[in-house]
């Protein structure tokens, strides 16, 4: 098994009805050979909001147990890269199983409940790998922004404000342009932060403004273009 | 000195904006404070545990029964209808008409689902 690509482990352990053998030993090569990269992505995202090294590693079990379960549901058919390619696509979908499997949890802490539902359709696609043009301007563009909305999170920003806006960003879906969290969604974190929908909003947006203002006086500072 | 970078088109307004979100979006995406979504996210973060290794916890060094035990769980054959209506009986009869509490069924689940794998793995 250490020599099959991570696409014919995941066929293989599609099989488990069919032969349980074969999928089992896939489902441990697959295993041995994610684990860690998967542990230490949930370890550094949930760690510190969820404040369970033990839930991390349960976490990091489950999602394993789910991509066993729906390992049919992957489709690689469009990565034609190396091996290596194949690998990443694999982890973006692995990573995307923890992901729904960490807000299924935000969303019911207070009733501690372990058990999560994921439907298969909100996780069967795979991140596209093809790339957008992106120039070396925009690049450095972006680079610059990006490093000034870095300073203004950790600067500005509360542990509080930090936190909050942290959880929320674990809905954004970058492809979309407008996004509002669901009314219902909202109110479940309000509990999770011991507190109001419409204060959680508030904070959100205070937040927000905060980077922008914060981004508006370091601009402002610059110096002219000679 | 450097160019004078251009001001983001959303700085001065009083709502956030779809651009500062994407730009805090990526600010955190940087840090690791997200999951990564994209093949260049996921080798951005396998250079980050490269340089940041952190130890594998015992319990995860090994799947051992990982699937095995979740699969006994949730997929506990079923009984027939006539089998399951006797111990259906039985089981009332044995508690006095009393109701099982949901803690106790999950528990009785499991426990059973475990006998059924040691007997099925003892074969």
């Amino acid at each position: 098994m250490t020599i099959e690509s991570d696409g014919n482990l995941l066929i293989y352990m599609s099989w488990r009805a069919e032969d349980k053998e074969i999928a089992r030993a896939a489902g441990h090569e697959f295993y041995l050979r994610h684990v860690r990269f998967l542990y230490w992505v949930c370890r550094r995202v949930c760690l510190e909001i969820f404040d369970s090294e033990e839930w991390v590693e349960d976490l990091v079990q489950e999602t394993f147990v789910r991509a066993y379960e729906q390992a049919d549901t992957f489709n690689g058919d469009r990565v034609q890269g190396a091996r290596e390619e194949m690998e990443r696509v694999v982890r973006c979908w692995l990573v995307r199983i923890a992901r729904h499997l960490a807000i299924d949890r935000l969303r019911r802490k207070k009733a501690d409940q372990r058990e999560i539902n994921l439907a298969p359709e909100s996780w069967k696609e795979v991140s596209d790998p093809s790339k957008p043009n992106i120039t070396e301007e925009t690049v450095q563009e972006e680079f610059n922004q990006l490093s000034l909305v870095r300073d203004a999170i950790q600067c500005v920003l509360d542990d509080r404000e930090q936190e909050i806006l942290r959880v929320r960003m674990l809905w954004y879906d970058p492809t979309q342009i407008h996004q509002r969290l669901p009314d219902e969604v909202v109110k479940e974190l309000a509990e999770h932060f011991d507190t109001t929908p419409e204060n959680l909003r508030q904070i959100w947006c205070r937040a927000v403004k905060k980077i922008e203002a914060h981004l508006m006086d370091d601009l402002d500072n610059l110096p002219p273009n000679k | 000195m450097g160019e004078k970078r251009k001001k983001p088109a959303n700085a001065q307004v009083n709502s956030p904006k779809p651009d500062t979100e994407r730009l805090v979006y990526r600010a955190m995406q940087s840090l690791g404070w997200l999951f990564p979504t994209t093949p260049e996210e996921v080798a951005q973060a396998e250079a980050d545990l490269a340089e940041y290794a952190v130890p594998l916890p015992e319990r995860l060094r090994e799947p051992g029964e990982l699937f095995e035990k979740h699969f006994v769980r949730r997929e506990i054959p079923a009984l027939s209808s006539e089998q399951s209506a006797a111990a259906q009986n039985l089981a009332c009869a044995a508690r006095e008409g009393g109701v099982i509490p949901a803690d106790v069924r999950a528990q009785m689940t499991k426990d059973r689902g475990c006998a059924e794998q040691e007997v099925d793995d003892s074969k």
